[in-house]
């Protein structure tokens, strides 16, 4: 019998407790509302319950056994009332909810007629069990059963159709087996089938499911609730502790107890809210930073097509432009005056190093996405560097430098990628005859233990020590070079090229006006 | 001359730029190449084989049929007579990210690409070297 009791208490704590806390985080949706008249009504019928397995008089036990018939007819209809809400059906069936509380009003002032209960006998080892009236088996069949059967169809056909809100599906209809399955074995007694109450304890899993399910749909935090329970749950046990304690001494300790854990559980409670909070802050964040993302990868696939197009479209006139001043400089269209020669020069210059630009910015990107694609195979770096040494030679002959190659070997095997390569060179050699303006520049090929060393020295500008080791940065060009042409990404581009090499580069100089010279170590 | 003149060799540029045609023609015919020139592709492929050319410049970003399509119909028109084939490319273009480059230009069975940008010093040497590798 106590364990009855037990059962019904509990019942009455875990509902009423969930019913406040869900009501008192938001008392204006209407979802809130209907849980809390849910688990008020399951307060009732569980209080009226332990009255009823707790008295000793036939009355008081009809009395309270009508008193929980009221609670139970509320429980099914609030709990339809919800699922409905939940699944944003209330507009579309609130005639059938209009029904179901007309009924259920016209049915409770039955409840204390012969209709509804036609009295209490001796069932088994209780000594007060009711008799239904023909309103209670209306009531078990079209309203308990009726209305579980009726969710429980509209659940799985929500279940299949709504992947937001599946797993919280999940949740109600397991919180419903276990409501209904536990309540319905109140029952079977009164129709004088010999079985026990013992799925009452169940009942309190029908709210609590509900709680978890509406959690995962963000209605009320599971987290907050689990730690406003255990907070409630140890004021109660304090609280009691408290008002059992007979002597003086042992109220002040548990009274003392019971305002330290008054602050201290409201002060948990508020951290937890905190912290769930910001959980939800970070995850709203996280959600715009990926939209973010996707709108820049979006970007990013629009300027990789726009290099693109710039690549051809813009240097196929400076070709035609470059191509044109050359044939007029070799004189293929006639002779020209000296004059005339010079400028046409200089537009092919210019063409050059509109040409040099357009090809940094697109190894530039490149680099930057990571897609420098390289072909590596074994070259001769020998002929590699007098090819570019001979395509040079006119640039240096023009500014009356003493332009010399030396190379002791007549083939050095290097795994490399020629292309690639072979800009690094041109763009060492090239630098060093554009920054000396008189002298020498000296390229020099050999090896070094396992190693090829290539290294360009010059009698140019120089480099002052404190930018030596930021030469090969981005933009990052000598004051002093300022005054000559270029975009600055020439070293970077070389740099990431030897790195993909497994080589390494680097600058050396004495400083400003004493000449500088330019090292890449390769594996041989 | 007992044995004539010797021949000369000759150089079919493909390529829908007419000035670029105009460019490499000049430098080309200077250096004493028997060139002719095609800026339709099309109208190329029903020509070349009677042109019997002994390099072909091959652009190969070009409307309606590209550089890689025309070289695929020149390998199957030419059969094992097909003549060296030099890709005309942008530095830094690529054909479905890949880049063109000697590797590629002979992976696919062609002798290698010049940079359209490049000096034509360089470009008239790089046809010149293709020759003499016969």
């Amino acid at each position: 019998m106590s364990l009855f009791i037990f059962s019904a208490l509990f019942n009455a704590f875990v509902a009423g407790l969930l019913g406040f806390v869900v009501i008192l985080k938001n008392r204006k949706e209407l979802i809130n509302k209907l849980f809390f008249g849910l688990s008020i009504s399951v307060v009732f019928w569980s209080l009226s319950y332990w009255k009823w397995l707790s008295s000793n008089n036939i009355d008081v036990a009809l009395f309270w056994i009508r008193l929980l018939s009221v609670g139970s007819l509320f429980i099914p209809v609030f709990y339809t009332h919800w699922i409905l809400s939940f699944l944003n059906l209330h507009n579309q069936k609130k005639n059938l909810i209009r029904v179901l509380y007309i009924i259920i009003f016209l049915i409770i002032p039955f409840s204390f007629s012969d209709l509804f209960i036609r009295g209490v006998v001796p069932k088994f080892i209780f000594p007060y069990w009711p008799n239904p009236g023909i309103l209670y088996t209306f009531y078990l069949i079209f309203i308990y059963i009726g209305l579980t059967v009726y969710t429980m169809v509209i659940l799985l056909r929500y279940y299949k159709k709504d992947s937001e809100k599946y797993k919280s599906i999940q949740y109600i209809i397991l919180g419903s087996i276990l409501g209904f399955g536990g309540g319905i074995t109140n029952f079977f007694l009164w129709y004088d089938i010999p079985v026990f109450p013992y799925g009452n304890i169940l009942v309190s899993f029908y709210p609590l499911m509900l709680v978890i399910a509406s959690s995962k749909y963000h209605l009320f935090n599971i987290k907050i609730i689990a730690t406003e329970l255990l907070v409630f749950l140890i004021w109660a046990t304090i609280l009691f502790e408290f008002l059992i304690e007979e002597s003086l001494k042992g109220q002040m300790v548990a009274g003392g107890l019971f305002v330290f854990m008054m602050v201290a559980g409201i002060w948990l409670i508020k951290s937890v809210i905190k912290e769930v909070r910001q959980r939800e802050k970070i995850e709203k964040l996280a959600g715009e930073l990926k939209a973010a993302n996707e709108k820049l990868i979006e970007l990013d696939k629009t300027k990789a097509g726009m290099y693109s197009f710039v690549s051809h479209q813009i240097k196929a006139p400076i070709g035609i432009i470059k191509g044109f001043a050359q044939l007029i400089y070799d004189g293929s269209y006639g002779a020209i005056p000296e004059k005339v020669k010079e400028r046409v020069e200089d537009i092919k210059k210019s063409c050059d190093r509109l040409i040099k630009l357009v090809e940094d910015f697109l190894n530039l990107r490149k680099i930057e996405e990571g897609k420098m694609d390289y072909q590596f195979e074994e070259i001769n770096i020998v002929d590699l560097a007098k090819s570019v040494f001979e395509e040079l030679k006119l640039l240096a002959e023009q500014k009356k430098l003493e332009f010399t190659m030396e190379c002791a070997e007549e083939k050095i095997t290097v795994k490399a990628d020629e292309q690639r390569l072979r800009q690094v060179i041109l763009n060492l050699i090239e630098n060093s005859i554009k920054y000396t303006p008189s002298g020498f520049v000296k390229v020099e090929l050999g090896m070094e233990n396992d190693s090829v060393l290539f290294s360009v020295s010059d009698s140019g500008i120089g480099i002052k020590k404190e930018v030596l080791s930021e030469l090969f940065d981005q933009f990052k060009r000598a004051k002093e070079a300022r005054a000559i042409q270029g975009t600055g990404l020439g070293l970077f581009v070389a740099r990431e090229i030897v790195k993909a090499h497994n080589g390494e580069i680097w600058a050396e100089s004495e400083g400003e006006g004493k000449g500088s010279g330019f090292y890449v170590k390769l594996k041989s | 001359m007992i044995f004539g003149a010797p021949k000369k060799s000759k150089i079919v540029i493909i390529d829908d730029e007419p000035s670029f045609l105009s460019i490499f023609s000049t430098a080309l015919g200077k250096e004493n190449f028997e060139v002719k020139t095609f800026s339709d592709p099309q109208e190329a492929l029903k020509n070349i084989v009677g042109e019997k050319p002994d390099v072909i410049l091959l652009d190969i970003k070009m409307p309606g049929l590209d550089g890689f399509q025309v070289f695929e119909y020149l390998k199957k028109d030419f059969g094992k007579n097909l003549p060296k084939v030099l890709f005309l490319t942008s530095l830094g273009e690529t054909i479905s990210g890949t880049a063109i480059d000697n590797h590629f230009a002979k992976t696919i069975g062609a002798n290698g690409y010049i940079h359209k940008t490049d000096d034509l010093n360089n470009i008239v040497k790089k046809v010149k070297e293709t020759i003499e590798n016969q």
